[in-house]
């Protein structure tokens, strides 16, 4: 019973996100419909399909289920559905690493210099993350440091964003910290596509961990499964993933916190069956809200990470007045 | 008449022993443009940043200070210059300290351009010619190339812009035929297929933007990055030297 | 068999046990009472291999618990921590299948013994149902079948008798004596001297009235440990 339900929702997700993927080649500034079809202005069409549009949509994918992912896996892990992967600070690190890119300059020259930074952003964090951890490891150890380990990283960005003299400077860091796959290509997707498969691997992993702490620590350690290793296994998946995503797109907020809620109502709490189903979740709210920036309504470009968020929050407040008493109980 | 004449010179005569001081990186580049260093208190640090200030060489014979009420103050200053970044409440305090605050509006179109640069000209008592230049400033021939201007932020200027009326004197016809600045977008910009596409400069993000590899594969277009600081103020020389690099690049 | 010796553990230079010694055989119902500090929490956690020592060593079959992989560690024996919750909502099935999460069996075997298990500890009418719509006892029973689905021969559990109705509580005590009979080690923390007395084969007094260092004996001395012996 409980199995048909899983399988079923796997099914209507990937649906959904089949959907969302054809709409998003097919939906943009420009309608490409009339050219699809005709021979003169048929390349056109093809070359907005396949360079512009295909590697936007391949990218929210990416970035949609990597945020779902580690927002299901920290929240198994933390026990709290507050969690999501902003708690660890490894994309505000990620963050740091681009915006300083950004604000040295050197980002004209090599535009791929701007990810490269973001991603040894996110490495640094977690490396200091995880060193932390592994002389004091608790479960409140891991959520205060991540904590403060985030504020830091923001707060650094602050520095640099006050400190940079030239306006248009900050324009640009700020139009970046909003998140957006907006001028992405194909290479932006080949950069990440490693260290994203290699961290989904590594997060995959930990599922059984996940269930085992649902029992609580003691029961997990007795049945096998160590607590900090299952962590530090999750700051490395965490890095490579999410360290790559927001690399590439920005600071994408709200996905990794309500993807998870929203399924658990669906698929029910068992941690290890969120996993798949919040991947899938999370590339289609993505990949979604990408599609809402590129509708031909508005003049300026919307940022991604802004309709992320406004969509989710007062989604996530709807849930949280529907079920409160749920909540509560947890 | 006499009496008039006599009030006329006085403010005049004022202004020309007038210490002023420019409130921000706009007004920088009218007194760069107009005033002698020894007639303004100081220009902002922006002035002398390469990346938006047009006369940022210029600017190092100037002294500079950063613009806030105490150092205005402590300066003697007597007059203000800023353009409507200022904000209303320091712009009163100011003027309660007996300031004069000359604030220039945004800038629109070539008319309005040459109606503050003879009001610039006279309160500096500048001999600068540049005014004779922008009279001069003709649409040579009927447009026939197209081209696409895309500056900070992605953002590209339609009508009602000075950036507009500066690719219209230079003999293109702007496919961004809507009002104000518009954030365009690849797939528009390649559809419509501009002969030119200019753009601020190396080191920005549009930079990168333009690379994208749909354009090698779709436009033809002429992708000419032009340094950002022409297009950050409005400033008479700037517009002109503006105008004359969209020409080159038609060569 | 298990064997311990000389455990000894410290906190922050606080002394909780002090060279305690003693071995627990299959078959044998155990039962280890004292007062709150007295160290049985952490005496059990260190036999069940989930605390290092600071001192001693604890063998299952002659090998060091720490010696022991994980995964033969989680066959040998289970462990029922006091009070016992699920963080989140799972069905009654998947809270009892985490029991046997590092056993490589089929789906299909691992269905099997949680029917098995539970019609064995009369829960089946619980199946399909989320933790939460149970009772506390109810709740303690799915936990206690949790720890026994693995089949384990040592069963460590702490207190799980405790916010329990007394029919619960003999319902669950008959269930752990049975299993001793067939063979099992079980050994319980409790409060309650009088279902010790009634089910257990011997009861160990850490009390930590006088001293935390020694084990005390109160009805008569059985090697240098056990207290009472029916």
């Amino acid at each position: 019973m409980q199995k048909n339900k899983y399988q079923k929702s796997i099914f209507i997700l990937f649906s959904m996100m089949f959907v969302c993927f054809i709409g998003s080649l097919l939906i943009g500034k420009v309608n490409i419909f009339p050219s699809l079809f005709d021979s003169k202005s048929n390349e056109m069409a093809f070359i907005i399909l396949s360079e512009i549009r295909l590697p936007r949509t391949l990218l929210a994918l990416l970035v949609g289920a990597s945020l779902g992912l580690s927002g299901a896996i920290l929240q198994g892990f933390l026990r709290n559905p507050l969690a999501e992967s902003g708690i660890v600070g490894i994309s505000s690190g990620a963050a740091l690493g681009s915006v300083l890119c950004i604000s040295l300059g050197v980002s004209a020259h090599f535009s791929f210099l701007i990810p490269l930074f973001g991603m040894a952003g996110a490495t640094i964090t977690a490396g200091f993350l995880y060193i932390i951890l592994k002389k004091y490891f608790n479960v409140y150890t891991v959520i205060l440091v991540g904590i403060a380990i985030n504020s830091l990283a923001s707060s650094l960005t602050s520095v640099i964003l006050n400190i940079s003299k030239n306006p248009y400077s900050a324009l640009e860091i700020i139009f970046w910290l909003l998140g957006s796959l907006e001028g992405r290509t194909m290479d932006h997707v080949i950069l990440c596509l490693p260290f994203i498969i290699v961290g989904w691997g590594i997060l995959w992993h930990t599922r059984q961990g996940l269930d085992a702490l649902s029992l609580g620590e003691e029961t997990a350690q007795s049945l096998g499964y160590s607590v900090k290793n299952t962590y530090q296994k999750i700051i490395v998946g965490v890095a490579l993933c999410i360290g790559a995503s927001v690399a590439v797109s920005g600071i994408i907020g709200f996905v990794g916190l309500v993807v998870p809620h929203i399924l658990r109502l669906w698929v029910g709490q068992k941690p290890s069956n969120l996993l798949v189903p919040s991947m899938l979740g999370g590339g289609i709210i993505v990949l979604s809200s990408d599609i809402i920036t590129r509708l031909p309504l508005w003049d300026t470009e919307l940022k991604l990470g802004v309709v992320t968020s406004l969509i989710g929050a007062p989604f996530f407040i709807h849930l949280i007045f529907k079920y409160r008493k749920k909540y509560a109980g947890i | 008449m006499a009496r008039f004449l006599l009030f006329n010179l006085l403010i005049i005569s004022n202004f020309s022993l007038a210490k002023i001081a420019s409130f921000d990186l706009c007004a920088d580049q009218w007194l760069l443009s107009f005033a002698e260093p020894g007639q303004v208190a100081f220009l902002t640090p922006l002035s002398q940043d390469p990346s938006v200030s047009y006369f940022h060489s210029k600017a190092k014979n100037y002294r500079i200070q950063s613009p806030n009420i105490e150092t205005l103050l402590s300066e003697n200053v007597t007059v203000v210059l800023a353009t409507n970044y200022i904000n209303k409440s320091v712009q009163h305090l100011l003027e309660k300290q007996g300031i004069k605050v000359i604030v220039i509006p945004p800038i629109k179109n070539l008319n309005q351009l040459l109606f503050w640069a003879n009001r610039i000209k006279k309160i500096t008592l500048s001999k600068s010619e540049i005014i004779l230049k922008l009279q001069s400033v003709k649409e040579d021939t009927p447009p026939t190339e197209t081209a696409l201007y895309i500056g900070i932020g992605g953002s590209s200027p339609g009508t009602e812009t000075l950036v507009d009326q500066a690719i219209n004197l230079a003999g293109f016809r702007n496919i961004n035929t809507s009002k104000g600045w518009r954030y365009m977008g690849i797939e528009s910009i390649i559809t419509q297929n501009p002969d030119y596409i200019f753009t601020t400069g190396v080191g920005t993000k549009n930079y990168a933007f333009v690379n994208h590899p749909a354009y090698d594969k779709l436009t033809k277009s002429t992708i000419m990055p032009i340094a950002q600081n022409h297009t950050v103020c409005a400033c008479p020389q700037s517009f002109v030297d503006f105008i004359k690099v969209l020409k080159n690049a038609k060569k | 068999m298990l064997e311990f010796k000389n455990i000894k553990m410290t906190f922050d230079h606080n002394s909780v046990l002090e060279n305690i010694s003693g071995e627990f055989t299959p078959g044998k119902f155990i039962a280890v009472t004292g007062k709150n500090g007295s160290g049985k929490t952490t005496l059990i956690r260190i036999l069940a291999g989930l605390q290092k020592p600071t001192a001693g060593q604890v063998y299952f079959y002659n090998k060091n618990v720490f010696d022991i992989s994980v995964k033969r560690l989680a066959e040998l024996r289970s462990y029922i921590p006091s009070n016992s919750l699920c963080h989140w909502d799972l069905y009654i099935e998947d809270i009892i299948k985490l029991g046997l999460l590092k056993s490589k069996e089929s789906k299909a075997e691992k269905h099997l013994k949680v029917h098995n298990i539970l019609s064995d500890l009369g829960l089946v009418e619980f199946k399909g149902r989320e933790i939460n719509t149970l009772s506390s006892g109810e709740k303690a029973m799915v936990y206690l079948a949790r720890a026994l689905i693995s089949n384990p021969d040592y069963i460590f559990g702490d207190e799980i008798l405790s916010n329990l109705h007394q029919d619960n509580q003999h319902k669950i005590m008959r269930y752990l004596k049975a299993l001793a009979a067939k063979g099992k080690a079980v050994i319980l923390i409790t409060h309650n001297m009088d279902m010790a007395k009634e089910y257990c084969d011997s009861i160990y007094n850490l009390d930590s009235g006088q001293s935390l260092n020694t084990l005390h004996c109160r009805y008569g001395q059985f090697g240098n440990t056990v207290i009472y012996r029916k």
